[in-house]
């Protein structure tokens, strides 16, 4: 560990609650003064290294709903190395690409404070807490939602469009290259790291090497851009999460992506299971002008399917490793077989 | 072994997390309970299916002359196809499907991967 380095420790809820505070109002003082609390503050998701918080920010009468996501364990400044979870940017540079993507009609949480070697917090932001639901499985069956499921395949597609649309000259230096060849390399990579245990992830592989489609222009890709990462409200999309995997390539990925069968958690709907391809296409082209084919989004859900399977290795690999040996690294390594059998259904009639 | 055998005491806590443990619970481990019940079923699912995924293996590498102590065949397979000396033909993707059916079958039955491709393969073998 590096010596500026914040020590891990830093989370016990009464310190974080104090460090919270100071970051976002100043001084003890300052908080009296302005009557301010932390409030509320909770961990919502696992994982040994990234953490996402949730709480209240109370001033005066005010109540200010804000996540925190922090790298506890990790310097401020150019700390890119094994601390990094899955992810490809650092938090520093998604906290930036965030308030791009915002200036640029992309539904996105406010970004309120970027952490720094001061806050003694790791590293990471503070975001607005935008009401809505995440959680796939109750989008897809509550009542509640049944408005906004009409509206979202179509809201998916214009977002997608508008993601695609930031000039590359206004995003972050960090952002990762897969377009071309670059994408192949770096998938084989994986798979030769991970131990090449997959013959049907290699065969994936090979097909999408094989197969490589022109791209129509190399752009801004979410690349996790899925049922799970959306938050929706009763009117529908309310914000884009989980930037973490953003990179620069063939923007038709994002639209295979979020029709992959993967992220249809079951549904028959093969848009995010609650839309359909013709409203995703129409919400892109309303932006965009462009009718990605259907044989492209077909490519890219076998990239996608690719890509799950190589996020289970990498799961498997930091349960194995010790690096996070947590039960939910442990259970997704396990679930490599619905990558499997999905690049095989993709790729039936395809290879013979 | 005359007790209470793996299957049944896996099933046990299966049940004793699910009913027992689970309601007491919200948010992440609620979740984690969710997740440890479910690897359970995977452990029992695995000790019912396993063996025959395992003979699968071992008869397709004696078909195609690998030798066991060279490593996992799936290895040997993903090398053979990442460097070019192994092709893809009917048997080798026939295996593969067998294998992948196999595998999530124990792995989550539930997947709509599994419904997908039985309907697709059982299909074409009707042709």
């Amino acid at each position: 560990m590096s010596p500026d380095a914040v020590p891990a420790a830093v989370t016990d809820i009464e310190t974080m609650v104090d460090r919270l505070r100071a970051a976002l109002v100043g001084t003890a003082q300052d908080a009296r003064d302005n009557r301010a609390s932390i409030a509320g503050l909770q961990r919502l998701s696992g994982g040994a290294n990234m953490e996402t918080w949730s709480f209240d920010l109370v001033q005066a009468e005010q109540t200010e709903p804000l996540i925190l996501r922090r790298l506890p364990g990790a310097a401020i400044a150019g700390n890119n190395d094994s601390e990094q979870a899955v992810g490809e940017l650092t938090l520093t540079d998604e906290a930036a690409l965030l308030a791009i993507a915002g200036r640029h009609k992309v539904p996105v949480p406010a970004v309120r404070l970027v952490l720094g070697a001061e806050h003694a917090l790791g590293q990471g932001y503070i975001m607005s807490r935008e009401p809505g639901e995440a959680l796939p499985f109750r989008l897809l069956a509550d009542e509640r939602y049944q408005a906004a499921r009409t509206q979202l395949a179509f809201q998916c597609g214009q977002t997608l469009g508008h993601i695609h649309q930031i000039p590359l000259s206004a995003l972050p230096v960090g952002l990762a290259d897969h377009s071309g060849e670059l994408l192949f390399q770096r998938a084989q990579a994986l798979l030769d790291q991970y131990g090449n245990v997959s013959p049907v992830l290699q065969l994936g592989l090979n097909w999408l090497r094989d197969n490589a489609r022109r791209a129509p222009r190399r752009t801004l890709v979410h690349g996790d851009f899925r049922n799970g990462n959306l938050l929706v409200g009763e009117q529908g999309l309310v914000a884009v999460l989980d930037w973490e995997l953003a990179h620069l390539g063939d923007p038709v990925q994002d639209l295979g992506y979020i029709s992959a069968n993967v992220w249809r958690f079951g549904s028959p709907k093969p848009v995010g299971g609650f839309g359909e391809y013709a409203d995703l296409l129409a919400g892109y082209a309303s932006v965009t002008g462009e009718t990605p084919a259907m044989q492209d989004i077909h490519y890219w859900q076998v990239h996608a399917a690719l890509s799950w399977g190589i996020v289970c290795l990498l799961m498997l690999d930091m349960y194995r490793s010790g690096r996070d040996a947590s039960l939910e690294r442990a259970a997704v390594g396990r679930r490599l077989s619905e990558a499997e059998i999905d690049i095989l259904v993709l790729l039936d009639g395809e290879l013979q | 072994m005359s007790g209470t055998d793996g299957e049944e005491l896996l099933e046990a806590v299966r049940q004793f997390l699910r009913e027992q443990v689970l309601p007491e619970l919200d948010g992440f481990k609620a979740y984690n309970t969710r997740v440890a019940a479910n690897a359970l079923g995977i452990v029992a699912r695995e000790m019912q299916l396993g063996a025959g995924l395992a003979e699968l293996d071992a008869k397709f590498a004696a078909d195609l002359g690998l030798a066991p102590q060279a490593g996992a065949i799936t290895r040997q397979i993903a090398l053979g196809l990442r460097n070019g000396t192994l092709g893809v033909d009917d048997e080798l993707l026939s295996y593969l499907r067998q294998r992948a059916l196999l595998a999530i079958a124990i792995d989550n039955p539930k997947y709509s991967g599994l419904t997908q491709a039985q309907a697709r393969w059982s299909a074409s073998r009707d042709r």
